[in-house]
């Protein structure tokens, strides 16, 4: 499972990012929020980028204390205990959708299976796939 | 209490220092936010009968206590003493500013004095930074914005700014939000351009938390079921304001060739359906806002191909298609952006465009004052070069920019009975004839003839309100307990900085239960309503405090001479009407007969209490 | 008899029939035009049979010219 997105119908209200913020801080920030839009092309464009659970996640790679795991269901995730804070998983990601807050690595793990965001989009720009294995 | 930052920011341009207020317990309950905050805190802060352009009159930005959060549809507040008509003005933008504001850790964030020379300010959550804008001045706002964001490295620090029109002190200049958003109304960037205040930058990392996040969550999720099952919204979100076009075309509501006629057969090749086969290309929205009214597109054909843009809204399409007659979609987008980057409000610059070119067919203005410009209504090159004009206050630009009721005064001839302006506000594009209840509006607005402050046509047309029939848009009867009680709400609802588009769809009830699950503060409807008529009285004595009189309404010949089309032709905005509707609204208000709130009115308001000064020194 | 239709804005695509002319039986109501045009189970905010505002149960005229809004909320 993964998030996909259609950045045509993305109406750069933040909604998601709103709904992740408070859900995974319990506090509205969007630059809290696991995910970011980026504005391009004099604002014609706006396009979220999200976490798209990496084949070959380099942010597991980066880590030096292991704190960062790929899961059988494909989900890369961090452990807040074991995180160090020392930022070189969100220097690594490939999409800069790793938060560094407080001194530890935040990143989407796509709440369990019912993203929050997915629900807050009003426009469907971003949805679920589910993915068949390469296995 | 929850849902505020609980801190004001104060900045002082001429010192170039800042300091923080804690936000009195006692404001919250007392005015909410938005317009009720803005209102206290400037009612304390200007120095009574202070010229508008003086370094000490106060720009605040405002927000409420749901901004910022997932409640939908939440604009910020922008309040000053107005340039152009010298009145309270309260103006209200979307976008992503005020979100930001809050994340800083503010509620509000007032600014006063003047710098010595051009500076922008850079606030990044309780660090304030002065910097020289001498390389900005001069840019237009789209180039301000990008050219401050490029500095600054952060995409996410959101700036507002002035052009050259808010640097040059054009009295209808306007403050641009990135990206397209403006506070467009009374003049308020050229109180930027007095404080030789370019642009503000603004972020910040602290999160606003909620009372009830359980409840929180239930009644936003409400609230966007309300705006989904709205035909209202969704005919926003499909076709964005200007889905009004038709209605008030065939009404005789809209400003054709300066309100010399309510309706156009040009109307067709002016409505959604030309902008949307034509401009738009994919829906924008403000933050947190499901509606996405903004319509994001690019002109495709004709002289001004190329330029990426966003949808022009129903007031400006009134206002440029409509009064100056220019039909194209191309045109009227580009026109509209024009106005945008030189930082020019769109209604008020069709309205004096529009009057200048009357006054020119009329042979009121000299050809050596436009300098050989052929002004005509429809020809939107001459009408591009006039804007110019009026944003560097060149030529006859120099005289429209300060304000139609001016400009007319500047002119003489008899030029006034077409300079159409009520209480000094240019008039936007839903004319009073054959609306009460709308003349009645404009002359009793807190900022002047604004449709904001009060939107009867839509009781009058359907024949009901909430308290039951409606009298028919040219009857007076019921229009100052409407107007009265419209007033009221809308005042408490814009203490929440609500967008009117939002509230399209959602309900009193869920605005008030949003309120109470964000912060703890559970009004009734009564008590809801009667913060917004302790607002109202409040800037009523700040406006009488400034010198405002009733006699001042001064509405147009042209609006007491019959409309000669539409459903609502033959019907006019008499001073029979403006009489009597005074009367009814004064006795509803528990004024006296010149407009001032009785002292048994403010008590029963509790407006005595706010009296005193919230802060005492630095 | 048939009167004169113009459907407006998003309520053009709920319409069921969007033509111009409707015909209708002698007597009928502004709701049996409303029926006939697909928009029975919508209530329209607004309207509008040569040039006034009407309800649902006013009667049409043969060559009424009828106009359907969807909302009128301020911009």
């Amino acid at each position: 499972m993964r998030l996909y997105v259609d950045a045509s119908l993305c109406t750069e209200c933040r909604l998601c990012q709103l709904a992740c913020s408070f859900e995974k801080t319990g506090a509205f920030n969007p630059r809290h929020g696991l995910l970011r839009i980026d504005v391009r092309k004099s604002g014609l464009i706006s396009e979220p980028i999200v976490c798209v659970q990496c084949e070959n996640p380099l942010c597991v790679r980066a880590c030096v204390v292991g704190a960062i795991t790929k899961g059988d269901d494909g989900v890369v995730v961090i452990a807040p205990d074991k995180c160090v804070g020392c930022g070189r998983c969100a220097e690594a990601c490939l999409h800069d959708v790793i938060v560094m807050q407080e001194k530890k690595a935040r990143k989407c793990d796509l709440c369990n299976g019912s993203p929050k965001c997915v629900a807050a989009c009003p426009t469907r720009a971003l949805r679920i796939v589910e993915e068949v294995s390469q296995g | 209490m929850k849902g505020y930052m609980g801190k004001i920011l104060f900045v002082d341009l001429t010192s170039r220092t800042h300091w923080e207020r804690d936000l009195p317990d006692s404001m919250p309950g007392a005015l909410i936010g938005g317009k009720g905050f803005g209102i206290k805190l400037l009612y304390d802060l200007l120095p009574p009968g202070t010229d508008p352009l003086d370094p000490a009159n106060p720009l605040v930005f405002v927000s409420g206590p749901l901004t910022g959060t997932s409640a939908p549809s939440m604009r910020g507040c922008l309040v000053s003493k107005a340039p152009l008509n010298g009145m309270f003005d309260d103006s209200y933008f979307g976008g992503h500013f005020i979100q930001e504001v809050k994340y800083a850790g503010y509620d509000a964030i007032v600014v006063i004095g003047k710098a010595y020379s051009p500076v922008y300010l850079v606030i990044s959550d309780d660090r304030v930074e002065f910097r020289d804008a001498a390389h900005l001045w001069g840019l237009d706002t789209y180039e301000t914005c990008n050219s401050v964001k490029a500095g600054l490295g952060d995409a996410m620090f959101r700036v507002c700014c002035i052009g050259p029109a808010g640097e040059n002190l054009v009295k209808f200049a306007l403050v641009d939000f990135e990206p397209h958003r403006q506070a467009g109304r009374g003049g308020l960037g050229a109180v930027f351009g007095s404080k030789n205040l370019k642009a503000v930058a603004v972020r910040g990392d602290k999160g606003i938390e909620v009372a009830y996040p359980e409840s929180f969550t239930e009644v936003v999720s409400q609230a966007h079921k309300e705006l989904a099952d709205s035909g209202d919204t969704q005919e926003f979100a499909k076709c964005s304001s200007v889905s009004l076009l038709p209605f008030s075309n065939e009404f005789g509501f809209l400003p054709v060739r300066n309100f010399q006629d309510g309706s156009t057969a040009q109307a067709e090749s002016m409505n959604a359906a030309a902008h949307e086969s034509r401009v738009w290309m994919r829906h924008w929205a403000c933050a947190g806002c499901p509606i996405h009214c903004g319509k994001m597109g690019m002109i495709k054909r004709g002289p001004y191909a190329g330029a990426i843009c966003d949808n022009v809204e129903y007031e400006s399409v009134g206002l440029i298609g409509g009064n100056l007659a220019v039909n194209s979609v191309e045109a009227m987008a580009f026109i509209n952006q024009t106005c945008d980057k030189l930082g020019l409000d769109t209604i008020s610059t069709g309205g004096v465009v529009g009057f200048a070119i009357e006054a020119y067919e009329r042979g009121l203005i000299d050809e050596a004052s436009i300098g050989g410009l052929p002004l005509s209504f429809g020809d939107h090159k001459s009408i591009l070069e006039l804007i110019h004009q009026i944003a560097h206050r060149e030529g006859l630009g120099d005289l429209l920019a300060d304000g139609v009721v001016k400009a007319a005064e500047g002119l003489g001839n008899g030029t006034s009975g077409f300079a159409c302006a009520i209480q000094g506000l240019e008039t936007p594009a839903w004319g009073p004839r054959g609306s009460a209840g709308m003349g009645l509006a404009y002359i009793t607005g807190d900022r002047g003839g604004c449709h904001q402050r009060g939107f009867p046509i839509g009781y009058e047309t359907s024949g009901s309100w909430p308290k039951g029939e409606m009298a028919d848009g040219w009857r007076l009867d019921g229009k100052g307990e409407l107007v009265s009680w419209e007033q009221n709400l809308l005042a408490a609802l814009y203490s929440l900085t609500i967008c009117e588009f939002g509230r399209s769809g959602i309900s009193y009830d869920t605005y008030r239960s949003m309120l109470a699950a964000a912060t703890g503060l559970s009004l009734s409807e009564e008590e809801f309503l009667l913060v917004g008529e302790r607002i109202w009285n409040l800037i009523r004595l700040f406006n009488l405090r400034e010198g405002w009189t009733q006699d001042q309404a001064g509405v147009p010949q042209r609006f007491k001479e019959a409309l000669p089309s539409g459903v609502m032709k033959g019907h006019a905005f008499s001073d029979e009407d403006i009489a009597a509707l005074l009367e009814q609204y004064n006795a509803a208000r528990g004024w006296d007969d010149s407009g001032r709130p009785t002292s048994r009115t403010l008590g029963r308001l509790r407006v005595d209490e706010l009296m005193e000064p919230l802060f005492e020194g630095k | 008899m048939v009167v004169n239709v113009k459907i407006h804005g998003t309520l053009k695509d709920a319409a069921t029939n969007s033509c111009d002319r409707v015909e209708l039986a002698e007597g009928a109501t502004v709701s049996d035009l409303l029926a006939a045009v697909g928009l029975g189970c919508r209530t329209p905010a607004l309207v509008i049979a040569d040039g006034r505002a009407v309800g649902p149960s006013d009667c049409l005229a043969d060559g009424s010219q009828v106009s359907i809004f969807a909302r009128v909320s301020g911009g």
